[in-house]
């Protein structure tokens, strides 16, 4: 898959490789690899073995140890925000590991402990196994962690069977605390699946408790405990295949032969955008977009959406998942009216929003054009896959009058918005470019609490105002 | 053919039993046979007793053939003109099937309409439009070019979700007048809520947008239609609140039960005048809280759970005019669990609806979620069981239900009379059998209304029959029965009823729901011994409860061990921890033991279903499920553990989020044993093996 962006813009790579190993005669006992390689938020390479070395290298020869070589010598490259961190191979150890089991349903890890355990012992590891019981129950460890250097440690603790419920009642169904040294490293507050926390330690042996309880009836009841330090990768520290982690089969949806408007729940930016729907094209070019507030969420590349989560048994959480990688574009109304210029852009979350979603139509070809009512003005939004097959075209359409204002969109927002010479726009610290429309309205930058935004006013006089513009990544 | 498996979740394997099930399922006659209805003596042509009566003598079951690939998991049906059946798909397609009824032999052909939309559980034709409730909204879709296709889909009405996974919203159904009736679920967080406005509501929408909350009290509205006379029912499914499903005439302002839906009460939109905390969370029955609490709606018509199906679909009036039997006017109401569809006969009693519910036709081939009428009078059904399971061998399908034109003997109608009950009969009976009174046995019973999930039938009473009287023409039959009661349910079987061959009734049974008791003269009977006492059904008894010390091996009260047996010294040899998931499914599929070890069993039920567990002899789990199901009225405080020397050990039956231990030795002698879930329609599917090693 091609998750690459266009020239002139900032990407990511974020590389995990171990060098090749060799015995003490200096035979090569294990080939290099890249472990893990994610390009642009996508993983493209897992367990690559490497059978020697690759061209421009430091030397001709494989060893232990080299410089890293950063190549490119097709054209202008730029490399900035080079960092590594170099692992020894050592981790964390625990021992003597003594534990109390708890029974009942807890509300916080005091109750969950203060009374007596109904059995204890020594433990093998950390698991839920000890505690006797699948739900409702509490566990306390206490033991010794060998620390195999000093510098400062991130601890991960997962409770597995927190799911989305708690951000529908509000109420935790668990929690957890770290403790290292008498010092708390961390405390899980159930609502979560993942808690973590950081702690200087030094080098040696120190006390450490995990505590943790469960007060609600589901399938799982595993915990996990991750460490990583200064050289250290990260590894677990609970015991290994206890918990079997359940692997679904993957339903997908292609839009091979025609457009696909997907209607579903969309994550983005941390939130589920419970009207939104995902357009996927022939092209090999895709859309969100949240239908209750006009706004273009994301664009990505290759595949279209994976509906496992929607379609296996009955999906838990709705969600169409894109399958590329994604250059996110908005988090907020790309239409608004403003009675004054100088008004910031509205928060909808705040006041609420007056769009009214109409629907869409289809062309002859199954692209849709969304429409709206908003505050006295129709609106119809059109994006599709611009003619070079890689970017997306934006065209909105206003007809009517607007109530107290004037009607401006927000063509983009980010870090920085910067003119080029050519007239095009470079966003969001090269992020992606925005190029308009010949006789498109004349753009306008403003500032924004955490950057700059590029507004365009759409002025109606009884006519149509068109606007539009090519979004490039 | 589109027999498919059954899809379970976690990759699981398919069960032998299971896919000899799948094998046995391929031939529609095979499937009819697979049913368990009262197969008996009944007549062929020539006027002699013949092979047994079945359902599918008088109507058949036909498949329509679903192409390869096409996921048709049945959320809404509606007819078109020209013979065109339009179904909308939860994976959010519309389907337009061509000759659906099959004219002339020809296959029908399949073409997609629309697609994307986010589970439709619903749909409806109009002026040239199909209307669809999918999550968010209610959509109109049309195809304006002519290409077959929809190319406009206009957002009628949009409403508040929270993004839990179960806020559906089911329909829209057309009301005379032209109003778009939609009901919206409840969310799950391991109960009901209603988390944004108007979930747990049945609403009115027009075209313009305009919309008219009309009642409240709903939890998992799925189906819901308009009888012969233009009111609305809606159907409900057992869980918190609900004792058992049902159907519920609702009018404007009504508050039909779950309380979640009044947190929206207050609104200026509201016609209902109820506040949450009006509602008593005692357990008494929900027809005494309603004499106090004005406001609160009962049922017409309950659907006792476990017998007359675990999961109440669609409402389907009988407007054939005669085209599909004798029950013209009458409901057929589905069920997803059981893969049924049942019969109700309504009557209004002092201005409130009441009825009974009967048996009339087993062996779809997935959950029953919708029905409709066909453009040649037969029923259209569609099928679903995606993440719920159901009896039946696929997971999902579309068949039609066709009357052949022979009327079966059963009960047509049952009303209540000022002193008992008068059944009408679909052809004479025998004067003689039908007139004696020990023909007939009726017993009365009610539900808890509490926010626990579900509930057993309590206070039940059987109620003497004191005499019938057999109408001259042999069509009707006249019971005086003793001490009905108001707002209770009443079992009636007819066992002792024959026509005049001999052949006893094509169902047997019925639950009348006796919200009033009518007016008028009582029947002047030939003298008759003094009244006897009103007699309690041996089933009153408190419900069985497992001994503090283990019984001797082989004993009931052995077969269900809570406490560790002291001989242990506070240790099992193995502990297996054994939970429930979606679908009707355990999380273990297989268990190994040692012969004669020591075992402790939890089972934690984490689904949103009530479940057991029975650990039964090897291939038994069919016979015991079966005789499970058999138990009737004695089956909820029984825990569907059937009185059978199969049974070995078992738990109680657990609400959801409940879990239990038992102990036991496991048998000395090495095999397969197994595992099943006895609760009503979930043996089929809800089973694993208990290997028992040397």
């Amino acid at each position: 898959m091609n998750a690459s962006r266009a020239p002139g813009l900032w990407q990511t790579f974020h590389i995990r490789f171990r060098a090749p190993r060799f015995d003490a005669a200096g035979r090569k006992v294990a080939n290099a690899r890249f472990v893990h390689v994610v390009h642009n938020g996508v993983v493209i390479h897992e367990n690559v073995e490497l059978g020697g070395p690759t061209q421009s290298a430091a030397f001709a020869d494989e060893r232990p140890q080299g410089p890293l070589m950063l190549q490119g010598d097709h054209g202008p490259v730029a490399f900035r925000n080079i960092r590594y961190k170099r692992y020894t191979g050592e981790q964390l150890g625990l021992s003597n590991l003594q534990y109390r089991a708890y029974k009942g349903a807890f509300q916080n890890l005091a109750a969950a402990t203060s009374g007596p355990p109904v059995h204890e012992g020594a433990a093998e590891g950390i698991s839920s196994l000890p505690a006797g019981a699948t739900d409702r129950f509490a566990l306390e460890f206490d033991g010794v962690v060998s620390v195999p250097a000093t510098g400062r440690y991130l601890f991960d603790m997962g409770l597995d069977w927190i799911d989305n419920d708690p951000h529908f009642t509000g109420r935790a169904v668990g929690g957890g605390r770290l403790t290292i040294g008498g010092r708390e490293v961390l405390v899980h507050g159930g609502m979560d699946a993942s808690a973590v926390g950081e702690i200087q330690l030094e080098a040696g042996d120190h006390p450490v408790t995990l505590v943790y309880y469960k007060n609600r009836s589901s399938n799982r009841s595993g915990v996990s405990l991750i460490a990583e330090g200064p050289g250290v990768e990260r590894h677990p520290l609970h015991a290994a295949g206890v918990t079997p982690v359940a692997v679904k089969e993957l339903i997908a949806v292609d839009p091979a032969r025609e457009p696909v408007v997907l209607r579903s729940f969309v994550e983005h930016n941390g939130s589920s955008h419970v009207q939104a729907a995902s357009i996927g094209d022939p092209a090999g070019v895709h859309y969100a977009y949240d239908l209750g507030q006009g706004a273009l969420l994301y664009g990505w590349r290759g595949p279209f959406v994976e509906t496992t989560d929607m379609w296996h048994s009955r999906g838990d959480r709705q969600l169409a998942l894109p399958r590329g990688s994604l250059v996110p574009l908005s988090a907020s109304p790309d239409l608004a009216v403003l009675a004054e210029a100088n008004l910031p852009w509205p928060d909808y979350a705040a006041v609420g929003r007056p769009y009214r979603f109409r629907g869409y139509r289809l062309d002859d070809v199954g692209r849709p054009t969304f429409a709206y009512q908003l505050g006295g003005v129709e609106i119809e939004d059109r994006i599709r896959p611009a003619e070079n097959g890689t970017s997306l075209h934006r065209e909105i359409r206003a007809r009517g009058t607007p109530n107290g204002g004037t009607l401006y969109a927000r063509v983009a927002a980010g870090s920085d918005i910067v003119r080029e010479r050519d007239g095009s726009y470079t966003v969001g610290d090269r992020s992606f470019y925005v190029a308009f429309d010949r006789g498109s309205p004349r753009p306008v930058v403003r500032p924004t609490a955490g950057g700059q935004e590029l507004l365009v006013p759409l002025r109606l006089g009884g006519d149509e105002a068109v606007l539009g513009f090519t979004i490039v990544w | 053919m589109n027999n498919r498996p059954i899809s379970l979740n976690h990759g699981m394997h398919v069960r032998e039993s299971h896919l000899i099930a799948r094998i046995l399922a391929c031939s529609l006659l095979v499937v009819a046979a697979l049913s368990v209805p009262a197969t008996v003596a009944g007549q062929d042509a020539a006027g002699g007793t013949a092979s047994p009566a079945a359902e599918s003598d008088y109507y058949r079951l036909v498949t329509i053939p679903i192409p390869e690939g096409v996921v048709l998991e049945v959320g809404g049906i509606a007819p078109m003109p020209g013979g065109k059946l339009a179904v909308s798909t939860r994976r959010g397609e519309v389907w337009v099937i061509h000759n659906a009824y099959a004219e002339g032999g020809a296959r029908p052909h399949f073409t997609r309409f629309a697609h994307g939309l986010h589970e439709p559980l619903g749909l409806a034709f109009r002026d040239g439009a199909l209307y669809v409730a999918q999550r968010g909204e209610v959509t109109r879709l049309r195809d304006t070019n002519g290409n077959g296709r929809a190319d406009r889909y206009e957002t009628l009405y949009g409403w508040p979700l929270s993004g839990n996974y179960h806020e559906y919203a089911f329909g829209p159904v057309f009301a005379p007048d032209g109003e778009m009736i939609v009901t919206l679920n409840l969310a799950w967080v391991g109960r009901g809520a209603s988390l944004v406005p108007w979930r747990g509501w049945t609403v009115g929408l027009r075209e313009d947008g305009a919309m008219r909350p009309i009642a409240t009290g709903m939890r998992s509205p799925a189906g819901f239609g308009f009888n012969a006379d233009g009111d609305l029912f809606y159907s409900e499914n057992q869980g918190d609140w609900v004792g058992s499903g049902s159907i519920t005439h609702v009018e404007q302002g009504d508050f039909v039960g779950h309380p979640e839906g009044l947190r929206w009460s207050s609104d200026p939109l509201s016609p209902v005048s109820l506040r949450l905390e009006d509602v008593p969370d005692t357990g008494e029955p929900k027809d005494a809280v309603a004499r106090r609490v004005p406001g609160l709606k009962t049922p017409a018509v309950w659907l006792p759970h476990g017998i007359m199906g675990i999961s109440t679909a669609d409402i389907l009036a009988d407007t054939t005019g005669g085209a599909f039997g004798p029950f013209t006017g009458q409901l057929f109401v589905g069920d997803q669990g059981h893969s049924k569809i049942f019969r109700v006969f309504l009557e209004k009693v002092n201005g409130v609806y009441q009825g009974a519910a009967f048996p009339f036709r087993e062996g779809f081939i997935s959950g029953v979620l919708r029905q409709v009428w066909g453009t040649d009078g037969s029923m259209v059904v569609g099928m679903t069981n995606r993440g719920w399971g159901s009896t039946g061998t696929a997971s999902f399908g579309l068949q039609r239900l066709v009357w052949t034109g022979r009327v079966p003997f059963e009960a047509e109608r049952i009303e209540a009379r000022p002193d008992g009950f008068e059944i009408t009969f679909t052809q004479p009976v025998d004067r003689a059998a039908a007139g004696r009174a020990d023909a007939y046995q009726v017993t009365g019973f009610t539900y808890r209304y509490h926010s626990e999930y579900g509930s057993p039938p309590i206070n039940q009473e059987t109620h003497p029959v004191r005499g019938v009287v057999v109408s001259e023409d042999g069509l009707r039959a006249r019971l005086v029965v003793d001490g009905l009661r108001e707002g209770y349910i009443h079992e009636i079987k007819m066992e002792g009823v024959r026509s005049p061959d001999g052949a006893p009734m094509l169902h047997d049974f019925a639950y009348y729901t006796l919200n009033r008791v009518p007016e008028g003269a009582r029947l002047t009977l030939a003298p008759e011994p003094p009244e006897p006492a009103p007699v309690r059904a041996p089933a009153a008894r408190a419900a069985p409860v497992a001994p503090a010390t283990p019984a001797a091996p082989g004993t009931p009260a052995a077969r269900w061990q809570t406490r560790m047996p002291a001989a242990w010294n506070g240790r099992a040899d193995v502990t297996i921890p054994m939970g429930t998931a979606p679908g009707l499914q355990f999380t273990l599929p297989r268990v190994d033991v040692k012969a004669g070890s020591r075992v402790q069993l939890v089972l934690n039920n984490t689904d949103d279903m009530m479940h057991n567990l029975v650990v039964v002899r090897p291939g038994t789990a069919d016979a015991v499920g079966q005789a499970a199901l058999a138990m009737g009225l004695q089956g909820p405080e029984r825990h569907y553990v059937p009185d059978s020397p199969n049974v070995l050990h078992h738990t109680r039956v657990l609400q959801p989020g409940e879990s239990e231990s038992i102990y036991f030795t496991a048998p000395t002698q090495p095999g397969d044993y197994q595992y099943v879930c006895t609760y009503p329609g979930h043996y089929i599917l809800m089973r694993g093996i208990l290997r028992v090693t040397p």
